[in-house]
């Protein structure tokens, strides 16, 4: 046989280049792992000469360059003083109103005229101070159902400053102002003269809270006094109707549209 | 019964084969080596130096050897076998880094923000003035944790959120972990050279 190729270096070098890179790759690796293992389980001489061969490879500056997070790019923020300088207004700037959400109204209320028209309403002039009879016997809380019957925005309207309805006046109050709340009398024997500005004066006995008791079986807006632009808006449940929106009509429909169809789809056929 | 690889099947299975070894091998012969990953020993008598912004040099024995990129709020700190000596800081403000040297051996490494274009870092060699465990900037209304004051108008090192895409005003912020490391090795008149981005000069032997 002499220097016969055995059965497997034939079949390797019948199957080409291939095999024979990968045999040259297995021992190039078997190499660098039986030197590394020699290096890190030698001795103190050999641990010397592998440090020789790093710091050979690695000076500082290629170090610091291999920790590096890189260069600094892109927008920076400043991380003192919470984004930057504080921002420095005016008071009268400070206190401007904030935007707060839509007004929505029934559209019988939508069309009523602005305060500074109510305004503009020549006052009922009254030279004595408001003087209701009340018979006796004949009294009841006014103020929650009185309350009950405004619209949200003088609800509301009426916790800071008094709404009046009645638009009248008062001798040394001007409209605007807090006018003079109602007095009414329990007394019947002491008849209420309107036209006598010299009359005698009846001491309050009971003080009713504004706006003006509304006595059962008396529409509010049927009230003479009561001018015609100010009429409250009652709602059938005694609270505000929340109106949706036409997208919330929009997307309740298309839920619903979706959710037959889905059920309608799913209904199939058991196949026997 | 013989299966036939392909060869590039066989290549597969070497290479899963060599890293299985390399695995098995890897954590043994790192607990046995002592300059394994943590730090490079220069031999002696070949210092190298490092050229510092002033012209002078500064001779280091050791570095910490972080093979891998530092990401921002990571810090190293090694001195396990440092002898005590003069401390001396780097702050190279292009690579974002700030090393801590004593007696030519680096022991502390970390990333660290720096001032922006409006209110830059100012670069030299600066000495500490001032150390505070807890201070607090009026002007910035803002915790200055382990300050190292380096110049009179506030310039320091301190403590703080180091994050990417972040900056100061001026002050070189390091981590806060770092920062308490930092603050109990250097003392009041120690040095510190800010590197700016246009001397850099790679070192010499």
């Amino acid at each position: 046989m002499g220097f016969g190729r055995s059965r497997l270096v034939q079949a390797l070098a019948a199957k080409g280049g291939r095999w024979r890179r990968a045999l040259w790759l297995l021992a190039g690796l078997a190499a660098l792992i039986l030197v590394a293992a020699a290096a890190f389980q030698g001795s103190p001489e050999s641990h010397a000469r592998l440090g020789l061969l790093i710091a050979a490879l690695k000076d500082p500056m290629a170090l610091l360059n291999e920790r590096s997070p890189g260069f600094r790019i892109g927008p920076l923020i400043p991380i003192k003083g919470k984004g930057g300088p504080r921002e420095r207004v005016l008071s009268s700037v400070r206190d401007r109103p904030r935007a707060g959400p839509h007004e929505r109204v029934l559209a019988s209320a939508r069309d009523r005229p602005p305060a500074a028209a109510a305004e503009d309403t020549p006052p009922v002039v009254l030279d004595m101070p408001v003087v209701v009879d009340i018979p006796t016997g004949a009294f009841f809380t006014p103020a929650a159902p009185t309350q009950a019957f405004l619209p949200p925005d003088q609800l509301i309207g009426s916790l800071f400053t008094p709404v009046t309805p009645f638009n009248y006046s008062v001798p040394g109050f001007t409209p605007g102002e807090t006018p003079l709340p109602l007095v009414a009398t329990a007394t019947p024997d002491v008849p209420s003269t309107p036209g006598s500005p010299s009359g005698p004066s009846v001491p309050p006995t009971i003080i009713a809270s504004n706006p003006p008791v509304t006595p059962p079986g008396i529409t509010p807006g049927a009230t003479p006094e009561t001018p015609p632009g100010s009429t409250p808006v009652v709602p059938p449940g005694g609270g505000p109707i929340i109106l949706p929106e036409p997208s919330t009509w929009s997307m309740m429909i298309l839920g619903l549209l979706a959710t037959g169809f889905v059920l309608r789809r799913n209904r199939k056929p058991v196949r026997q | 019964m013989t299966a036939r690889l392909a060869p590039s099947g066989f290549v597969r299975c070497l290479l899963v084969a060599v890293c299985v070894m390399s695995l098995s091998l890897g954590p043994a012969a790192a607990a046995q080596a002592p300059i394994a990953g943590a730090r490079v020993w220069y031999p002696a008598g070949e210092y190298p130096q490092l050229t510092l912004p002033g012209g002078k040099r500064e001779t280091i024995r050791s570095m910490l050897d972080v093979t891998k990129s530092m990401r921002f709020g990571d810090f190293v700190w090694d001195e396990d076998r440092i002898p005590k000596g003069a401390v001396w800081i780097r702050v190279d403000l292009p690579r974002q880094i700030l090393s801590v040297f004593r007696a030519g051996h680096e022991i502390g490494t970390a990333v660290i923000l720096y001032g922006t274009d409006g209110k830059p870092t100012p670069t030299g060699r600066f000495a500490i003035l001032e150390k505070k465990v807890d201070y607090y900037s009026h002007s910035y209304h803002a915790p200055m944790p382990y300050m190292l004051r380096l110049t009179s108008d506030g310039v320091a090192i301190h403590g703080s959120n180091v994050r990417q895409g972040h900056a100061t005003h001026g002050c070189i912020g390091v981590p806060l972990d770092f920062a308490r490391l930092l603050f109990g090795a250097a003392g009041k008149g120690d040095f510190v050279v800010i590197v700016p981005a246009q001397t850099q000069k790679h070192a010499s032997r």
